[in-house]
């Protein structure tokens, strides 16, 4: 808060309009970059699609492999927006105000990017309709309403859907400052997209409204999306490990683990290529770490008892996947370095007040958690599907495909792709939102000190 | 003083000069009148024929069986929710530097004293508990190392519980010692309580060092006793519960038991400022302020309280194995369901139905009275879970559940008698307490009072509150 710094609205305006009015090359080597990473798993799902999926590394009994744990984790990643956006609004945090679009917008592209991912999963894309709309009404065949996994498509479309009306919405009055900046085409796409905005006090009213309303709707939506995902593998009972009854909130506070963590990078990064350290501050890092210090430790609650859960039954079964996951190659060093990267490593961190109020160790250990936390899907994955159980035929192994890999390293050039096209056509720190702040800044004298202060309306 | 600044826009903040709140807070005690000796009275009888009930059971039982000790369990299960995470009210808000924690942090860290009772009560319970040998347990007694750890469950429960109390205790002192150096300051402690307060106070004198081992303390021992209490909420829950169910794996069971007792935990803290506020006469202190900022946790914990109860039913619905389908007879739709329907009600519906208002939040009363209603259901709960896992007749057989109780077990005259001498024992210690600790931090509000002030953003007063790093 002692960081606070004094800045005109013009100036604002200049700062954070920079990245969408002037043509970077930078902007073109990372797009070009990323379309042709983009391109080439395109052609890798095209040779997926002629040859079918025995080009996946799947196979019997291990039928779920990287890409679902990649689902899991951007769907993971998506949970970002609504944790800090909705719940720091609806709580009247101060800090949230830089970070709220950085984390809708990584929202709206990783929940995009995570829905292609059971399509592509399927091998037969088009027939993946199948499950989700009425084909065959003559003969009675529906696709099973009681199945987590028409319930998945459902959640993933309503929350991205919601994501995209709270994303625009808290974007139009951006988009008219950018209209009134703009000339030529951009103007009038602009114009269009500003709606009208003109900035009066019912405007505002609305607006506000709006984001509050969003904000509580959004809430139901958020949570019921990974806990239908956890579903899909809890209501399981033929694979050891699944069926847990916790898997629904373990997934969520996950979920915002790894979704906060990826916000954190994100910042980061807009830190340093915009040179916005006026804007994203350390104090800013410093409050989304103490908010990272609970979140990671609610997860870890879950995760002991999760896995406490197999020695807690003694069953061969769940002793032989805790086994899988932590006593044999290459479990055990997956565990170990997602153990450390996702907890052990980062929360010691992030006591100290130097690595919380740095921005450079806090983009390194935040990239930290999730790299931690996608081999935490994998670890609750593939060893599971692997049936290291008592009857030895019965037992697979997996080793993802070089079209999987191809596949993954694709979706993360997808997002990116995604962000910086986004950064490119709208400001990404919400410019009336930070600017309302230095409205609502003040300064209380204690003493001989200033503390700072803010308008809290109640 | 409630801020009015000439609008109808009302704010409220307390403004008074520092010697008056340290003089009013600190001779508040004194004010307590009849009504107080009346419920010292009435709670202190209450807990003495808990005592003559407990003594009952004991010459009709004895601790060979543990079914008998279902009642007092389930008793000691529910003040443990509610005592020990009320705590928790005064820890988060602190943490997260929210000022309108201030007036209800003693309020809530009080009923930490609690834990001394439930540490008593907790002998007998311990002692009627069966070994660990042939049930699931998160003990590895007899399944991976015979007899390792040594004593467990009761040995390490009991430290369990011993830690939680005594982390409890230390951070109700930790906090207080300004006000009992205060006290030991002031003219109104003379003789032998001077010489207490002298004690209590630790050799205060305000010292810069002083105020910064102040606040490293709370922070430590606020995160350790979040992390004890989670963890001995969790472990009395498998150990009176969950591992007398056979066949029983319910990961979420523990945390959504948590999560409960976070809820009557803030509905405890509502209720008692209610009173505090409004027969106490403490309204210039906590204002309608601290209801609407704990109404929006206890929102939140009562969604969160029916998620996790979704979360783990929708699992066992489908995975309808003949243990989880007799589970879900045993916990929901079997003899208890008229009791669950009444959890549900208690700590679900009715907190939503009011608390969704910001009219009912932002009142005395309306919190208060969902805090309440929420406290209630924990008790509700508490019976249903612990007497229901305590009257299953093959309890220490196998894993499987194969029959289920067709009745509740009901309570008889020493089961009554000890439910509600142990929660009037619990009211009792608390009363006395707050004889002698100031019930409200006086110092917390001074503080609090410089960080607070009302300013003009247009023409519109609003309160400004400082944020120091």
């Amino acid at each position: 808060m002692q960081q606070r710094v004094q800045k005109t609205e013009r100036e604002i305006n200049r700062d954070l309009l920079r990245p969408n009015l002037t043509l970077q090359l930078r902007f073109f080597v990372v797009v070009g970059v990323c379309a042709t990473i983009v391109a080439m798993a395109g052609g890798a799902l095209a040779y997926a699609i002629i040859k079918g999926v025995g080009v996946y590394g799947v196979n019997r009994p291990v039928m779920w492999g990287f890409i679902i744990v990649n689902f899991v984790f951007w769907v993971g990643i998506s949970h970002a927006g609504v944790m800090l956006s909705a719940i720091l609004r609806l709580a009247q945090a101060e800090w949230r105000r830089p970070a709220t679009r950085a984390a809708e917008v990584l929202t709206m592209f990783a929940l995009g990017t995570a829905a292609l991912h059971p399509v592509l999963h399927t091998g037969r894309q088009w027939r993946t309709l199948y499950w989700v709309f009425p084909y065959d009404f003559g003969r009675g065949i529906w696709p099973d309403i009681r199945s987590p996994f028409v319930w998945d498509p459902s959640a993933i479309f309503t929350y991205l859907s919601g994501t995209i009306m709270f994303v625009f919405i808290l974007l139009v009055p951006d988009i008219a400052v950018l209209r009134d900046r703009t000339t030529g085409i951009m103007h009038k796409v602009y114009t269009v997209a500003a709606l009208g905005w003109r900035g009066n006090s019912k405007q505002w009213q609305l607006q506000l409204l709006a984001g509050i309303l969003l904000s509580a709707l959004i809430l139901p939506v958020f949570v019921s999306v990974h806990s239908i995902v956890s579903w899909d593998f809890a209501v399981a009972i033929a694979v050891e490990g699944w069926h847990a009854t916790i898997f629904a909130p373990y997934f969520v506070i996950g979920a915002v683990h790894s979704g906060v963590a990826s916000v954190i990078t994100f910042l980061a990064i807009l830190r340093w290529v915009f040179r916005w350290e006026d804007y994203i501050r350390p104090t800013h890092f410093d409050a989304l770490a103490r908010l990272m210090v609970i979140v990671a430790t609610g997860w870890f609650y879950f995760l002991v008892i999760d896995f406490g859960m197999g020695f807690y039954t003694g069953e061969p079964g769940e002793i032989a996947v805790r086994y899988a996951q932590m006593g044999e190659w290459p479990g055990n060093m997956l565990f170990i370095i997602f153990i450390t990267t996702g907890y052990f490593l980062p929360i010691p961190l992030w006591l100290l007040k130097n690595v919380r109020q740095s921005p450079m160790l806090m983009f390194w250990s935040s990239l930290f958690v999730n790299i931690g936390m996608w081999l935490e899907r994998y670890i609750l994955i593939i060893p599971s599907l692997e049936r290291k159980q008592s009857l030895t035929f019965t037992w697979g192994h997996y080793a993802p495909s070089p079209i999987e890999v191809m596949l993954v390293i694709g979706s993360f050039a997808l997002v990116t792709l995604g962000l910086v096209t986004f950064c490119k056509f709208f400001p990404i720190i919400p410019m009336y939102d930070v600017k309302e702040g230095k409205v609502l800044e003040q300064v209380i004298r204690i003493g001989k000190i200033n503390v700072p202060a803010v308008f809290r309306e109640e | 003083m409630t801020n009015g600044h000439g609008s109808h826009h009302v704010i409220e903040i307390t403004e008074k000069p520092p010697l008056e709140v340290n003089n009013e807070l600190f001779g508040w005690s004194s004010t307590l009148g009849s009504k107080y000796r009346l419920a010292i009275g009435i709670t202190g009888i209450l807990f003495l024929l808990g005592i003559v009930g407990f003594i009952m059971k004991v010459q009709q039982n004895g601790f060979s069986d543990y079914v008998p000790w279902a009642y007092l369990t389930a008793a000691f299960g529910f003040v443990m929710l509610f005592a020990m995470s009320a705590p928790m009210l005064a820890i988060v808000p602190r943490l997260a530097r929210g000022h309108w924690g201030r007036p209800i942090s003693r309020i809530a860290e009080l009923w930490a004293l609690i834990g001394i009772l439930l540490l008593i009560v907790m002998i007998p319970l311990l002692l009627a508990l069966p070994e660990a040998d042939g049930r699931n347990t998160f003990w590895f007694v007899d399944k991976y190392r015979e007899g390792w750890p040594p004593g467990a469950p009761h040995v390490w429960l009991a430290l369990l519980m011993v830690g939680l109390v005594v982390n409890g205790i230390a951070l109700l002192w930790t906090a207080a010692i300004p006000d009992f150096a205060a006290i030991r300051d002031k003219s109104i402690s003379s003789g032998k309580s001077a010489k207490l307060y002298g004690k209590l106070a630790l050799g205060w004198r305000g010292t810069k060092r002083q105020w910064r081992s102040l606040r490293a303390s709370h922070g430590v021992l606020g995160a350790l006793y979040f992390a004890t209490m989670v963890w001995s909420q969790t472990m009395i829950n498998y150990d009176f519960s969950q591992s007398l169910i056979p066949g029983m794996r319910d990961s979420i069971f523990p945390a959504w038991y948590v999560i409960s007792g976070l809820q009557s935990g803030v509905g405890l803290v509502l209720v008692t400022a209610y009173i505090a506020r409004k027969f106490g006469n403490l309204q210039d202190y906590i204002h309608v302020n601290q209801f609407w900022s704990a109404s929006k946790i206890l929102l939140a914990l009562s969604l969160l309280w029916a998620y996790f109860w979704w979360s783990g039913f929708i699992v066992y619905w489908y995975g309808k194995t003949e243990t989880e389908k007799n589970i879900i007879d045993l916990f929901w739709f079997g003899a208890y369901k008229p009791m669950f329907i009444l959890n549900m009600l208690l700590n679900f519906f009715i907190p939503l139905i009011f608390l969704m208002w910001n009219r009912v939040r932002k009142s005395d009363w309306g919190p208060a009275f969902v805090g309440f209603i929420v406290i209630l259901g924990s008790l509700v709960n508490c019976i249903r879970i612990f007497t229901a896992a305590f009257s299953l007749p093959d309890r220490a057989i196998g894993h499987q559940l194969h029959t289920v109780p067709e009745s509740i077990m009901k309570p008889d005259l020493p089961d009554v008698l000890m439910v509600s001498g142990i929660i009037s024992g619990a009211i009792l210690l608390y009363l006395i307490a707050i004889r002698y600790i100031p019930i409200i931090s006086a110092w917390e509000i001074r503080e609090g009072m410089l960080y607070q002030t009302v300013r003009y953003l247009h023409k519109l007063p609003l309160k400004v509150i400082g944020k120091p790093d």
